[in-house]
């Protein structure tokens, strides 16, 4: 490839001649948040290393899509509300948090025919961020924030300018028939092996990992009081990357009937409440309980990820002060005794 | 690639009542539409939706070797099973599936078979009945003997089926209510009292359980203080669930998924598995 390096300066033209036919989703401010969101003007767009509020995961896997329409003719029609996307900006973390999604939804004998379709019609642009908000943990999580291998292209910040990395064919193929030399930055020659040599070299804390068997986790550790504060309000699985938990519900709309998927939460009553009245988990130990075992260990062991990237949103997010970090920390502890 | 969210399309060609007590179940005798065949095993399960209501998962309860039509029994519990209790032979469903593990019927080939059912709990057996019992394999298997348990005489479900069933060679079938009736021929007692009066061979012998939960905890206890080793005591769990398919999340028990890990698993799967999900 010979777009290597590109200035800074620009990359907003860049973005417009690569857009082209795609959607693009990037950083920009909405009620006072940075959050991904559909970029009809340049200006909007933010280019910061600031984390957004909100993780891309609402342009995969939306908080409520229509999968299909039944007919009074007894017919039923599959809806396809995806676009050829480019989401720009994606930080590490949440570069990350793809690999889960993608293990759930799109792995196994069944796939998730919309998520595998927005996957495929998406091209993820990262980049790297520079320093860790408050809650941050990523580190921890074993995640280099300054790189990631986990999309179709990532722009390095090399101070003036982005060294142009390309991944994926589908990362190669949004530059061609593109006269990129307007775009380049003056020559520059980047030592070998760059992607090893830009890993964190200041020592790494302990990673957050649960290597005990679920049982042990299950019964030895005080959920009742780790989850004493919760309130259940759910923001933490809706702001999480990684949560991917769904209900459909069908809607009359004149003379259709319209299946919508729609986000769901472990974090609810109803989320498990049984027709009979009975509910497996009826407290919020047993909600608090499943999302973290979720995250650390059922989805590990069932797909070899721990679901959690440390992006840290729960913990800003959280109105009760929950904080997974503490809760897993004091889980390693208790295991290590 | 198959959508496996999107149902197809299927017809009800009867509706049976099942009790005559006032426990409202139904069983609804449904076909696929362009008379496509359903191909399933005993302990499988699909999904079947009201559009506009929603969509909820149900056992099979008919013979897995009769592929023009498949049962489904339903018990009028929630807002889709009332939505199919207004329904009439001829109404339009939707089914998507089927899903889900299965009794292991390859291995319990050469053993007796002892199966225990409580209530609507039949319904997920009778598939598995229905097979053993069937010309084809009852050389298959040994003894088959089935203790059914409900409340009172008139909670019984598929009361239709059981002269035919006693018929079948080397079958018995023992019957027991809750409380002593008038008139009443069959035994009074829990299914874990009456059990343990029965005679088997530990050894040689597979149990399948499905009932209420406290009745699968007492006879499972019961079987296992009998001899019998866990793996060889099968039952299946029923969890809310949306997709049915692994990826909604809802109905985990420690890292396994009732809807593709189950419904069925052994005792000694489930000795393991986190208690309160």
């Amino acid at each position: 490839m010979s777009l290597e390096a590109i200035s800074k300066k620009r990359i907003k033209e860049l973005l417009e001649s690569l857009g082209e036919g795609y959607k693009l989703v990037a950083p920009a401010w909405e009620d006072g948040k940075l959050v991904f969101k559909e970029i009809k003007n340049m200006d909007e767009m933010v280019i910061s290393h600031e984390l957004p509020y909100k993780s891309p995961k609402e342009f995969l896997f939306p908080q409520l899509e229509r999968m299909m329409c039944f007919d009074t003719t007894g017919g039923v029609t599959v809806e396809d509300q995806s676009e050829k996307t480019i989401v720009f900006g994606v930080k590490p973390c949440d570069l990350e948090a793809l690999k889960v999604l993608k293990a759930v939804l799109a792995q196994g004998k069944f796939h998730d025919a919309w998520f595998v379709t927005r996957m495929e019609k998406t091209i993820f642009i990262g980049m790297g961020c520079s320093s860790e908000k408050p809650g941050c943990f990523c580190a921890q999580r074993g995640i280099n924030r300054k790189y990631s291998s986990t999309c179709d292209v990532f722009l390095r910040d090399m101070g003036d300018h982005y060294k142009v990395e390309i991944i994926t064919d589908k990362g190669r193929s949004l530059f061609n028939g593109l006269d990129l030399k307007k775009f380049k930055f003056e020559e520059v020659s980047y030592p070998e092996n760059m992607a090893q040599s830009s890993r964190p070299t200041d020592e790494t804390p302990r990673l957050l990992e649960i290597d005990a068997e679920e049982n042990v986790v299950f019964n030895q550790v005080d959920w009742d009081r780790i989850a004493e504060r919760c309130l259940g309000c759910g923001i933490c699985t809706y702001l999480c990357p990684t949560c991917h938990c769904f209900a459909f519900k069908d809607v009359k709309e004149k003379d259709l009937s319209v299946r919508y998927r729609v986000w769901d939460s472990c974090m609810y009553p109803k989320f498990t409440l049984h027709a009979s009245g009975h509910n497996p988990r009826s407290t919020k130990k047993e909600r608090f309980r499943q999302r973290v075992m979720h995250k650390y260990v059922y989805i590990k062991q069932n797909q070899g990820y721990t679901a959690c990237t440390g992006c840290g949103r729960c913990i800003r997010s959280c109105p009760a002060g929950m904080n997974i970090k503490t809760v897993v920390s004091e889980i390693m502890e208790v295991l290590d005794e | 690639m198959n959508n496996s969210y999107v149902p197809v399309k299927a017809e009800i060609i009867e509706v049976i009542q099942e009790t005559s007590s006032d426990v409202d179940i139904k069983t609804f005798k449904i076909k696929l539409v362009d008379d496509e065949k359903m191909d399933f095993l005993p302990g499988q399960f699909v999904e079947l939706s009201i559009p506009g209501v929603g969509e909820a998962p149900f056992g099979f309860a008919s013979s897995p070797l009769e592929r023009n039509f498949f049962e489904l029994s339903i018990k009028k519990t929630g807002l889709v099973t009332e939505a199919v209790h207004n329904l009439w032979a001829g109404a339009t469903v939707w089914i998507r599936g089927p899903f889900g593990n299965s009794f292991p019927m390859e291995e319990m080939e050469g053993s007796n078979i002892l199966l225990i059912a409580g209530g609507l709990g039949l319904a997920p057996l009778r598939p598995l009945i229905l097979y053993m019992l069937d010309e084809s394999n009852r050389d298959k298997y040994g003894s088959i003997q089935m203790l059914l348990a409900a409340r009172s005489s008139r909670d019984f479900i598929y009361t239709r089926d059981f002269d035919q069933w006693k018929e079948v060679k080397n079958t018995d079938i023992i019957l027991t209510i809750d409380n002593p009736e008038e008139g009443w021929k069959g035994r009074v007692g829990y299914p874990h009292i009456i059990v343990s009066e029965m005679e088997f061979d530990v050894n040689n012998t597979y149990a399948v359980l499905c009932g209420p939960p406290i009745m699968i905890k007492f006879v499972s206890a019961k079987l296992v203080e009998l001899g019998f080793p866990e793996n060889r005591i099968f039952t299946t769990l029923e969890m809310r669930m949306t997709c049915g398919v692994g990826k909604c999340g809802k109905c985990n028990i420690g890292h396994r998924y009732v809807c593709i890990d189950g419904p069925v698993f052994n005792m000694a799967q489930l000795s393991q598995m986190p208690d309160e999900y």
